[in-house]
């Protein structure tokens, strides 16, 4: 697939369509297309022959739908960075970047350094600049039709300039294990392989055409990437939840009434939380016949429910690590599925993607057996920003012989540190090998966590647990020493949690803090999790009791 | 049934404080979230048989555990 193309064919086709709405503000797919233009020939005179990565600093505004436009439409590939990031996460992934322009549509707060920021009403300015030349020539003169004029404002940015082939569309940046963020660059190829297997999720992709897709995720996630280019692949519209909007139960279920969706991409988290209110069922969201999951475990808990109150509606399980294009596999989960296996599979590889179970030493595991699952194919990062160490670390090329007939060709492969097994084709996801969770959908390493406690005045060490129900990561705790104990653990949790604020989101805080006299160790030197996890654990019994 | 509820809320937000101190403040001490919340819910239902649904209720209604507990009593 080449979805500019198919982008730009919808705005022919039917420009008046809605592309994207969140709250009362939307762009048709017409506006999307020539404002997208219109700043993406104003970012290559600005950029000249450099084509490094753009950052968009932001929310749901549909304006960022139009500058991650712009920037690949001008040979940019953008890193989308939500308003929920901390200044000082923000800062260290603007460091990371070379210099350039900042697309804010929201106020950015955080020291840009040497990168030069530009607020919406400067983009919005910057395109009716752009856009008035050629339009009022057309419009002043009565008879030409305005496709002329469209033509004209189109004709202006290349098309060979776009971001193409092995050239990176966004970079995503996720939790590093040193406590500075690492950038997943996904390339043109990947999005648009990915792209051809997401538009047959559930059911084929004539269904979807035209279809309204609900969007939960903030873009700096890379689930949005399935609803919000999936839409776009469909010529549907996206329809946002804004975070303000998620957090209040009353304005959610109003806008989830509203929104007519027919495709609904979430964290099963989400959905949980929709499951609370009761009013939450195919009456109130007559349209809706299909919910995509992905980022976190799916319980049959959850399915049974959400089959309870969408009898209609068809539920599909995803799985897929950023460094992979959001997701790989996928299964329909029926009634008879979620009745008789549990946990639930995560699902069969997509076209393209092949699933490997590999041994500590990198050797394939027979079915059955549970090892590191490795992926395989044409959705695989090409790595990670400007990080060569963490790259070859964690990715690989693999070459094909010449089979008879065909070519021969090299697969990139990507270990995903993730736990599994494949039965009869059908992967099940087990957690991590290391140190990686995932919490409500979001990626967290523990490291990253211990390591911007211990930026906190006081704090000699600190170790991070995550506490399961269900075989699901449901909170953190951090294990802290410091100087000496604090006398009011309370209100030392409280200045430990504010303070963390400011250099981790909001979901990395641990839930609790418990402070030590002494960080057991193991031999080689760090925190020994089993001793902590037991102390933890006999710690409550002791209360219970 | 205040015990109930108390050791529901205790369960889900995985602290006894919130049994000692009724004054706590659930989500701004980052002990409750919206999650968290719809838990609750699902839980005071299927153990109480009390039913809340959570568009009633502003965040500011719930957010210690001694207002959670003057709610529940008035459902029941």
């Amino acid at each position: 697939m080449d979805i500019l193309r198919r982008i730009e064919d919808y705005a022919r086709a039917c420009p008046q369509r809605e592309a994207i709405r969140c709250g009362a503000k939307a762009l048709t797919y017409e506006e999307l297309w020539t404002y997208s233009d219109a700043l993406g020939g104003w970012l290559h005179r600005y950029c000249g022959d450099r084509r490094d990565p753009i950052a968009v600093y932001g929310h749901k505004n549909p304006w960022m739908l139009v500058c991650f436009l712009a920037c690949v439409k001008a040979g940019h590939g953008y890193c989308p960075i939500d308003v929920s990031v901390p200044e000082a996460r923000v800062e260290l992934i603007l460091q990371a970047l070379p210099d350039g322009p900042v697309l804010c549509t929201e106020r950015l707060q955080a020291d840009a350094g040497r990168h030069e920021i530009f607020g919406l009403e400067q983009l919005q300015e910057l395109v009716r600049e752009k856009r008035s030349r050629p339009v009022e020539s057309a419009y002043t003169e009565v008879g030409e039709s305005c496709q002329a004029s469209a033509e004209e404002v189109y004709a202006e940015l290349d098309a060979d300039c776009r971001v193409q082939g092995d050239e990176t569309w966004y970079i995503i940046f996720t939790s590093g294990s040193t406590g500075t963020p690492k950038g997943v660059q996904i390339s043109a190829d990947c999005l648009n392989h990915y792209l051809d297997w997401s538009v047959t999720l559930a059911d084929s992709e004539a269904e979807k055409l035209g279809k309204v897709f609900l969007n939960q995720a903030p873009f700096s996630f890379d689930l949005s990437v399935m609803d919000l280019y999936t839409s776009l692949a469909c010529g549907g519209t996206l329809y946002c939840l804004e975070k303000s909007v998620q957090s209040d139960y009353k304005q959610l279920m109003q806008a989830l009434q509203d929104s007519s969706a027919a495709v609904w991409v979430s964290t099963p988290s989400f959905a949980e939380v929709c499951l609370s209110e009761r009013a939450f069922d195919a009456s109130m969201m007559p349209k809706l016949a299909t919910f995509l999951f992905c980022g976190e475990t799916l319980a049959n808990r959850t399915v049974q429910k959400l089959q309870a109150r969408f009898p209609d509606a068809k539920i599909v399980n995803t799985y897929g690590p950023t460094e992979s294009t959001v997701a790989v596999t996928e299964v329909l989960v029926t009634p008879e599925l979620a009745e008789t296996v549990n946990p639930l599979p995560v699902g069969r590889p997509k076209p393209g993607t092949e699933i490997r179970i590999c041994d500590e030493q990198g050797a394939g595991l027979p079915d059955g057996e549970k090892g590191e699952i490795v992926i395989l194919g044409d959705t695989v990062s090409i790595g990670y920003y400007k990080q060569e160490e963490l790259t070859k670390k964690a990715f690989f090329i693999e070459s094909r012989k010449k089979v008879a007939g065909q070519l021969g060709e090299a697969l990139r492969g990507y270990h995903t540190g993730d736990k599994g097994y494949l039965k009869d084709g059908m992967l099940f996801y087990c957690g991590r090998i290391d140190l990686q969770i995932k919490l409500h959908g979001y990626r967290i390493e523990l490291e990253d966590i211990e390591n911007n406690i211990r930026r906190l005045p006081g704090i000699e060490h600190a170790a991070v647990l995550a506490n399961e129900r269900d075989g699901k990561v449901k909170s953190l705790t951090a294990c802290v020493v410091e100087k000496e104990l604090p006398a009011d653990p309370r209100s030392e949790t409280k200045a430990l949690k504010q303070g963390l604020l400011a250099f981790v989101p909001d979901y990395m805080v641990p839930k609790k803090f418990v402070f030590l006299e002494q960080m057991p160790m193991t031999a080689n030197g760090k925190a020994d999790r089993k001793r902590l996890r037991a102390y933890l654990e006999q710690g409550q019994e002791a209360v219970t009791q | 049934m205040r015990e109930e509820v108390l050791n529901l809320l205790a369960e889900i937000c995985e602290d006894d404080a919130v049994k000692e101190d009724l004054q706590t403040e659930l989500f701004e001490s980052g002990l409750m979230d919206s999650l968290g919340f719809a838990e609750f819910l699902v839980e005071l239902e299927d153990q109480c048989g009390v039913v809340i649904s959570p568009s009633e209720v502003e965040r500011k209604d719930i957010d210690t555990p001694e207002k959670i507990l003057a709610l529940v009593e008035a459902r029941r």
